[in-house]
C-alpha cells in the first residue's frame, strides 16, 4: 500500500495553524456574568418590598411590571452566555496538527482555491459561483483568521464577482451584509467547529449556509433583489417599473409618478404643486408666481399681464377709472366709480 | 468499538460513540440524524467520501454537515 508523500506546504500551514489553535484552546472563553443586570433586578426587588410597605399598591403595581422585563433581560443574557460557552466546549476532543493537515487536504480538494496568508495567520476558500432562485451571485471567499478563532468575528465573506442588491450594495448575498454571515441555523455548528479546530467543518458548514436561501429572513429578498424602493409610497418594484423625479432625482414608481400638465415630465409628489386656479399639478419650474398675489399659478391660467385671473380682473376694474390719468388731476372732484340714477323732476 | 461523530447537523457536537461491530454508516446516520434523507448531507468517514454499506472500524471518524442551512438576517 502506497502512502501519498506529505504536501510540504500543507504540512507547514498545518503547524503554523495547530500553534494558535493550541495557544486559544488554552484560554477557554469564560463568560462575563451580567452582574448589572443582575444588580438593576435587585434593586427594583427593594423597591416592590418599600412600596408595598407604605401601601403604595399603585407605584408597587408599576414596579413588578419593571421587575418582570428585567428579569427577562437577565434571564436572556444568562441564556446567551450558556450558549456561548457551550459552543467553545470542545468536549476533550483535541485537535492535532496531523487533524490540521488533513482537513487543509481535504479543503484542497473541496473547493475551488485555498490560499494561506503566512503572515497575518489567514485561511481562505473560494466557493463556486453560488445560484439562489435564478439569480446569480458568483463565487464567495471565506477568508478566517486563525487567531480569531473563539471570536464571533473570526472570518469575513467577500463577493469575488459581486452582484449586490441594487437599493443596498452592501447585502451580496441574502444573508450576508458587510461581509458579515447572518448564520442562522448554522450558528451553533460553525461555533463549535471553530472552537475545536474543525477547519474542514467550519469551512463547509458557511459555504452550506451560503448555497441555501431561507426566503423566512433574508436581509433583502431575491424577488427584491434588483428592485428599488419608491420616495413616496415605499414599496419595492423592479427598476424599469418607475423612473426618476425630473426635478429631485429620486425614483418613484409607476404608481405614483405624476407627469407635469405643462411640460410632461414625470415627478414624485414631493416635487408637484398645484396651480392656484385650476388645481391641476404642475412641477416647480413650470408654475409663475403672481406678482399681485405671489400665488403660484400655471401658464394657461396666467392672463397676458402675467396675473392670475383674480388679480387680473381686480387690475381691470381699477384701470377703468383711471384711464386719463391728467383728466383726474384737473377735475374738480375726483370721483370713483361714478353712476347714474333716475332721479324725478 | 468507539466511533468519532461530528454531528454538524444541529448542535455540531462532537463525541465518541459506543457502537456494534459491523455497524454501516447507514445504521449510525439513521440512529443520529433520524428519518432525514442522506442526499441532504455531506458524509465523511476519516475526511473521505463513504457508501453508506461501508462498516466502520473502531477509531473512525463520521462526520454529518447538512449539505443546506439556513441563515438569516439577524
Amino acid at each position: 500500500m502506497t502512502t501519498a508523500v506529505p504536501d510540504k506546504r500543507l504540512v507547514r500551514i498545518a503547524l503554523a495553524i495547530h500553534a494558535r489553535l493550541a495557544a486559544g484552546q488554552a484560554r477557554q472563553y469564560l463568560p462575563e456574568l451580567p452582574t448589572s443586570a443582575w444588580e438593576n433586578c435587585r434593586q427594583l426587588v427593594r423597591r416592590v418590598r418599600r412600596a408595598e410597605a407604605r401601601d403604595w399598591p399603585h407605584a408597587a403595581g408599576e414596579l413588578r411590571f419593571e421587575l418582570r422585563y428585567a428579569l427577562g433581560t437577565l434571564s436572556g443574557a444568562l441564556a446567551e452566555l450558556k450558549q456561548r460557552l457551550e459552543a467553545t466546549d470542545t468536549c476533550g476532543i483535541a485537535t492535532t496538527a496531523r487533524d490540521v493537515y488533513a482537513d487543509l487536504v481535504e479543503l484542497d480538494d473541496e473547493f475551488a482555491a485555498v490560499s494561506f496568508d503566512g503572515r497575518a495567520l489567514e485561511l481562505a476558500v473560494r466557493t463556486e459561483p453560488i445560484e439562489l432562485g435564478g439569480l446569480e451571485l458568483g463565487p464567495f471567499e471565506i477568508r478566517l483568521d486563525t487567531r480569531q478563532l473563539a471570536a464571533g468575528s473570526a472570518y469575513r465573506i467577500t463577493a469575488l464577482e459581486p452582484n449586490p442588491c441594487t437599493m443596498r450594495p452592501e447585502v451580496t448575498h441574502p444573508h450576508v451584509l458587510d461581509g458579515q454571515l447572518c448564520e442562522g441555523e448554522g450558528r451553533q455548528a460553525i461555533r463549535r467547529a471553530l472552537a475545536a479546530g474543525r477547519l474542514y467543518d467550519f469551512f463547509q458548514l458557511v459555504a452550506s449556509v451560503l448555497r441555501t436561501y431561507n426566503d423566512e429572513s433574508p436581509f433583502v429578498a431575491l424577488e427584491d433583489w434588483h428592485g428599488r424602493a419608491c420616495s413616496d409610497c415605499g414599496h419595492v418594484t423592479e427598476e424599469e417599473e418607475g423612473l426618476s423625479c425630473a426635478t429631485c432625482g429620486d425614483w418613484v414608481c409607476a404608481e405614483c409618478e405624476v407627469s407635469c400638465g405643462d411640460c410632461g415630465d414625470g415627478n414624485c409628489t414631493h416635487c408637484l404643486a398645484s396651480c392656484r386656479c385650476c388645481e391641476d399639478s404642475y412641477c416647480r419650474g413650470c408654475l409663475k408666481q403672481c406678482p399681485g398675489c405671489a400665488q403660484s399659478v400655471c401658464s394657461h391660467c396666467l392672463f397676458e399681464d402675467e396675473r392670475c385671473p383674480h388679480c387680473h380682473e381686480d387690475d381691470s376694474d381699477d384701470g377703468t377709472a383711471d384711464d386719463d390719468p391728467a383728466a383726474s388731476a384737473d377735475a374738480a372732484v375726483h370721483s370713483h366709480r361714478l353712476g347714474q340714477t333716475a332721479v324725478s323732476a | 468499538m468507539k466511533v468519532l461523530v461530528i454531528n454538524n447537523d444541529g448542535g455540531g457536537f462532537a463525541d465518541y460513540v459506543e457502537v456494534a461491530h459491523g455497524t454501516t454508516v447507514r445504521e449510525l446516520f439513521e440512529r443520529k440524524i433520524g428519518s432525514a434523507k442522506p442526499d441532504g448531507y455531506l458524509i465523511r468517514v476519516n475526511r473521505l467520501p463513504a457508501p453508506a454499506d461501508q462498516v466502520l472500524c473502531e477509531g473512525d471518524r463520521l462526520s454529518i454537515t447538512p449539505t443546506k442551512i439556513h441563515g438569516a438576517r439577524a
